[in-house]
């Protein structure tokens, strides 16, 4: 598969505090799609900001094949601005993007938003505004799609078109998304990556890892989660004891 | 850098009301400002430096209150974030002062008009004049919004805010080596703030993420 995002020994810290990331080292191929999971705090979100061009990595390499215009970012909060309509909103990525009007009707109907287009960004309820959002990240097939927690305060059937989107409409994009619900995720992305204080613990498919952990083929990835969670904190505080 | 423009007038034309009201009414309270003064006693100005002064004063007004309510509306919608990944935070900084500096643009433009109506004459802005506010303006607009993206804090909005008045009294001053000065000065900590904005980005403490 063709190298698409290359990380090596990638770190970023905040104001010279702890380090959100630290020796972050994969690849993402083109196409493929990555899910992240982490507590909070892991550096998600962190990743996504480095990856989007928002943050600045502190050391390390991060090569991206595509120019940041032609990445679809999706934030965890805000985005829209209130004072608009979510018709007006959407406008301006259109617009930016040449995106047809085919397109358009289509994300338009997939994400259930066209009673509300008329409507200020501002009084839409939270779920809305994250379709709408969603709707302007990924407007126009960027190939490269950052989205950090989607999924958050929709309901099921908004996820499931969000899900449907990103496997018809982003078929040939490459996607990172960021999300705490595991089954979803799971669903939509061909590997995962584990992120625990800033470092990678795994980046593997929910079935290699299941694999890996000897944990059943329909086992729940979250307990899976949760065990090399678990895992990887008895691994450090072994270190830790050891050094002493 | 088009679609950058075309966001940042698509968010000005909220403010479209506000903005004429500015553009009608600033040129008449310079026109009146003469009479005032001299119901005062007070020796009454030439025509030219009122001209120039309601000039600077009424440009600096109009891009301060187009950069507060869009920077308030981009903050309050924590939009900017959006907007920076696609062509990062520098490129949305020159298109917003290009757009505030423009609509400031239109409202000198609208003074110079409504000016020479009131005063009956169209030889008081010269071209160097209008040069000079033109990169007051942008220099303005472009230090305004890099300042307000470091940050929100009080005494930000206190310097941004005070700009009109300082612009009106170097017009009423009227000498052209206090101007030149006041721009480079004005030049400089525009690039300081420019700097600063980058260096937050390296240490990750963006103030424009918050």
């Amino acid at each position: 598969m063709q190298k698409f995002v290359s990380c090596r020994n990638v770190s970023m810290s905040y104001g010279g505090g702890q380090s959100a990331l630290s020796g972050l080292c994969f690849d993402i191929g083109k196409g493929e799609n990555i899910g992240l999971i982490g507590p909070i705090g892991s550096g998600k979100t962190t990743l996504i900001r480095c990856l989007a061009g928002v943050l600045r990595i502190s050391g390390g390499i991060m090569e991206c094949c595509v120019s940041r215009e032609k990445i679809g970012y999706m934030p965890s909060a805000g985005g829209l601005l209130n004072c608009l309509s979510a018709r007006e909103n959407l406008e301006i990525w259109f617009r930016a993007r040449h995106v047809p009007e085919d397109d358009r009707r289509y994300l338009a109907e997939t994400l259930g938003i066209e009673k509300i287009l008329e409507r200020e960004a501002g009084l839409l309820s939270s779920g809305m505004k994250k379709a709408v959002l969603f709707a302007c990240a990924v407007a126009g097939h960027p190939p490269f799609v950052l989205l950090d927690e989607p999924f958050v305060h929709l309901d099921i059937e908004r996820c499931m078109c969000i899900q449907k989107v990103i496997r018809e409409y982003l078929k040939e994009s490459t996607v990172v998304v960021s999300s705490h619900n595991l089954e979803y995720l799971e669903e939509i992305t061909d590997r995962l990556l584990i992120l625990r204080n800033g470092r990678k613990i795994e980046l593997a498919s929910g079935q290699d890892l299941r694999e890996k952990y000897g944990a059943d083929a329909h086992d729940e990835l979250g307990k899976l989660y949760l065990r090399i969670a678990a895992d990887e904190e008895g691994r450090n505080s072994k270190k830790g004891g050891e050094r002493q | 850098m088009r679609n950058a423009v075309f966001r940042e007038c698509r968010l000005i034309w909220i403010f479209r009301r506000s903005a004429v009201f500015i553009m009608i009414l600033a040129p008449v309270i310079f026109y009146l400002l003469p009479y005032a003064r001299s119901l005062r006693g007070v020796t009454e100005l030439e025509s030219e430096i009122l001209a120039a002064s309601g000039l600077f004063g009424t440009t600096a007004y109009m891009i301060f209150y187009i950069v507060y309510e869009v920077m308030k509306c981009e903050r309050e919608s924590k939009s900017l974030e959006m907007a920076a990944a696609f062509g990062g935070i520098g490129k949305v900084v020159c298109a917003k002062s290009a757009a505030a500096a423009g609509t400031g643009l239109l409202c000198a433009l609208s003074f110079y008009a409504l000016s020479c109506l009131l005063w009956g004459r169209n030889d008081l802005f010269s071209a160097s004049l209008l040069g000079i506010n033109a990169a007051n303006a942008l220099i303005y607009a472009f230090f305004a919004v890099s300042l307000l993206c470091l940050s929100d804090g009080m005494a930000v909005y206190f310097v941004i805010a005070s700009f009109p008045a300082v612009c009106l009294t170097i017009g009423l001053i009227g000498e052209n080596k206090i101007t030149a000065l006041f721009l480079l000065a004005e030049a400089a900590a525009a690039f300081a703030a420019r700097e600063m904005l980058k260096k937050q980005m390296e240490r990750g403490k963006a103030g424009w993420l918050k």
